[in-house]
């Protein structure tokens, strides 16, 4: 499975084009957000830090579910249907002689993508935040704990909320949301084979998620896999939010998972019997 | 319409064969892209595919390295059985596909690198040694996309043969070759021959085939419609020979006396077509003898690329 892997990367990372999408998505998500905090803390004359620029772009669906989904997608829609072009696969599958491993690693490589995407947003955030001189603290600050006029831009925190271990599981959450969003995309590839029409399909995904959200509370609830990558923030607190309000923290992580099974599962039974 | 030679078979090719098809085909919707193959791939035999593009070949490929199940029939590759339904790459398989693929930034030495450690079964000498053997240089660490075509066209060759397989599969290895290359990639295949190795080679260089395979099956529409056997038909001086008559009447005596000198007649009326260990001047003597009134004869050409042209030519048959 190792070399499969290995192949898989080499072959991601030999096309500059995969990253560029990413890495401009960070630069812009991180350059935006600072600058919000920034702003904020000029006009609410609120004192911020650098936490507070990551947790604003971790509870905004707009950077986490649109720009950067689109990234991600842009990035990764093709690489099953380039091994089709190229043929590269043939060299792969003679010698792995498991399907299961090449499409094992076909996700393995979309969630190191998505877990990459990830952390360049959050040390893009750091960087701008850094070059603007917002200053660097390690509890909460005052904009996060609500000490300011005006509707909280992410659930407000406890004053003894430890920063860096809820921001690593905000981004985790985020990258197990995004790996499956992005793995329903390579799993569709395997029957169409039009890397620009899968780009088409998230991008109106995203729309009807932002809408139906927007209008369906049982969705916003229950199904929308963007309202449940953003429920990280609510965990310090969740003890006071009503269950059929908000759910549990858990439900999240599990939705994801049975997604992400059940690519793993369906996508496998097609290409064991598939003709490559 | 098939034809074959019946050869007499060393001892060493009565073994269980390598590669084995019978009636093996692949339909793509109602359409038949490979339709009733079969053929037996012994150890350390050449087997050559010719046929015009789009005529099945790669498909046919694809399936004995398992990569597309046959819709119909029997593949045996290595003692594994492949029917209806089964898709499953298949062991010790070295494989040059046409326009040979490859990480373009990485070196050549790297990219095998890569490959091998699917498996795991062979090191860094192994790799550096299948690099020297088609002449590329290990130390080059130019990345594959300065290579020129000759170039990626060994390094395919160089990634088919690391792994010392028991079967290599050849597409077109000879894209892209300078003569040399051609002469070099024809002296490796024979002494990987005498290795053992068996090895399927599909090509349009109808010379090079001729030169280094043992058996070639010419393909068409998916059909073989041609077998020939260079060491038979080398050995007993098969010709072919036209013969134009006058009156269509004395076809019937070309035709008896061809069966019972055992002669493969094709043909009908006054153009008649004679198959077999031919001299001509005998046969025009014995024709006239026989009162058979003779406009044209003459000795046809029995190359691969004559029965190839004749063959592939010869639309809808």
């Amino acid at each position: 499975m190792r070399g499969v892997l290995l192949n898989e990367v080499a072959r991601f990372v030999s096309a500059p084009r995969r990253w560029l999408p990413i890495i401009l998505a960070a630069l812009f998500i991180g350059l935006v957000n600072t600058d919000q905090i920034r702003a904020i803390a000029f006009n609410q004359q609120v004192s911020v830090n650098l936490w507070d620029a990551i947790l604003v772009s971790m509870n905004n669906w707009i950077d986490l579910s649109f720009v950067l989904l689109m990234a991600i997608a842009f990035s990764v829609s093709d690489i099953v249907t380039s091994d089709y072009l190229t043929n590269y696969h043939w060299l792969v599958l003679t010698r792995s002689r498991s399907r299961f491993k090449w499409w094992a690693a076909k996700l393995a490589v979309v969630f190191l993508v998505v877990l990459v995407a990830i952390v360049a947003t959050l040390s893009s955030t750091l960087i701008w935040g850094l070059v603007q001189g917002i200053p660097f603290s390690s509890m909460p600050s005052s904009f996060a704990m609500g000490d300011f006029d005006g509707p909280p831009y992410f659930p407000v925190l406890a004053p003894d909320t430890h920063m860096p271990i809820l921001v690593i599981s905000m981004a985790l959450l985020a990258a197990l949301g995004l790996g499956a969003k992005v793995s329903c995309v390579v799993f569709l590839s395997l029957f169409l084979a039009k890397p620009f029409a899968l780009i088409g399909l998230v991008f109106s995904w995203a729309l009807l998620d932002y809408t139906l959200a927007g209008w369906v509370s049982f969705w916003q609830r229950y199904l929308s896999p963007t309202m449940k990558m953003m429920l990280m923030t609510h965990w310090p607190r969740e003890d006071r939010f009503l269950p059929h309000l908000m759910p549990p923290l858990w439900t999240s992580v599990v939705f994801f998972v049975v997604i992400i099974s059940a690519v793993c599962f369906f996508g496998w039974r097609w290409v064991r019997s598939a003709d490559f | 319409m098939t034809t074959t030679t019946t050869v007499e078979v060393p001892l060493s090719r009565l073994a269980a064969p390598v590669v084995s098809l019978e009636r093996a085909g692949k339909r793509y919707g109602h359409k038949w892209v490979v339709k009733e193959i079969s053929f037996d791939l012994h150890q350390g035999q050449i087997f050559g595919l010719v046929g015009p593009n789009g005529a099945g070949k790669t498909t046919l490929l694809k399936m004995i390295t398992g990569l597309v199940r046959p819709s119909c029939g029997t593949i045996i590759v290595a003692g594994k059985t492949k029917t209806e339904g089964g898709a499953e790459e298949l062991p010790g398989i070295g494989l040059v596909i046409e326009n040979p693929p490859a990480i373009d930034h990485l070196s050549g030495l790297r990219n095998l690198q890569l490959l091998a450690s699917i498996n795991n079964r062979i090191g860094a000498n192994e790799v550096t040694a299948a690099l020297r053997e088609v002449g590329l240089n290990p130390e080059d660490k130019r990345p594959v996309r300065k290579y020129s075509l000759g170039m990626r066209q060994r390094l395919a060759l160089a990634q088919a043969i690391m792994e010392k397989p028991r079967l290599l599969i050849l597409d077109e290895p000879t894209n892209g070759l300078d003569p040399q290359g051609v002469a070099d990639l024809r002296n490796l295949l024979v002494s990987l021959r005498q290795e053992g190795v068996s090895i399927l080679l599909a090509s349009h260089l109808l010379t090079e085939v001729e030169r280094i395979c043992d058996e070639v099956a010419i393909i068409k529409n998916g059909y073989i419609v041609h077998r020939v056997n260079q060491k038979a038909s080398h050995g007993c001086q098969q010709m072919q020979a036209a013969i134009r008559l006058t009156t269509p009447q004395d076809s019937r005596v070309v035709v008896d006396m061809a069966k019972s000198r055992g002669w493969v007649v094709d043909g009908e009326g006054t153009d008649l077509r004679l198959q077999g260990v031919i001299a001509m001047p005998a046969l025009i003597r014995d024709l006239v003898s026989l009162g058979v009134s003779i406009e044209a004869a003459y000795r046809e050409e029995s190359d691969l690329e004559s029965i190839y042209l004749r063959e592939v030519g010869s639309a809808g048959q």
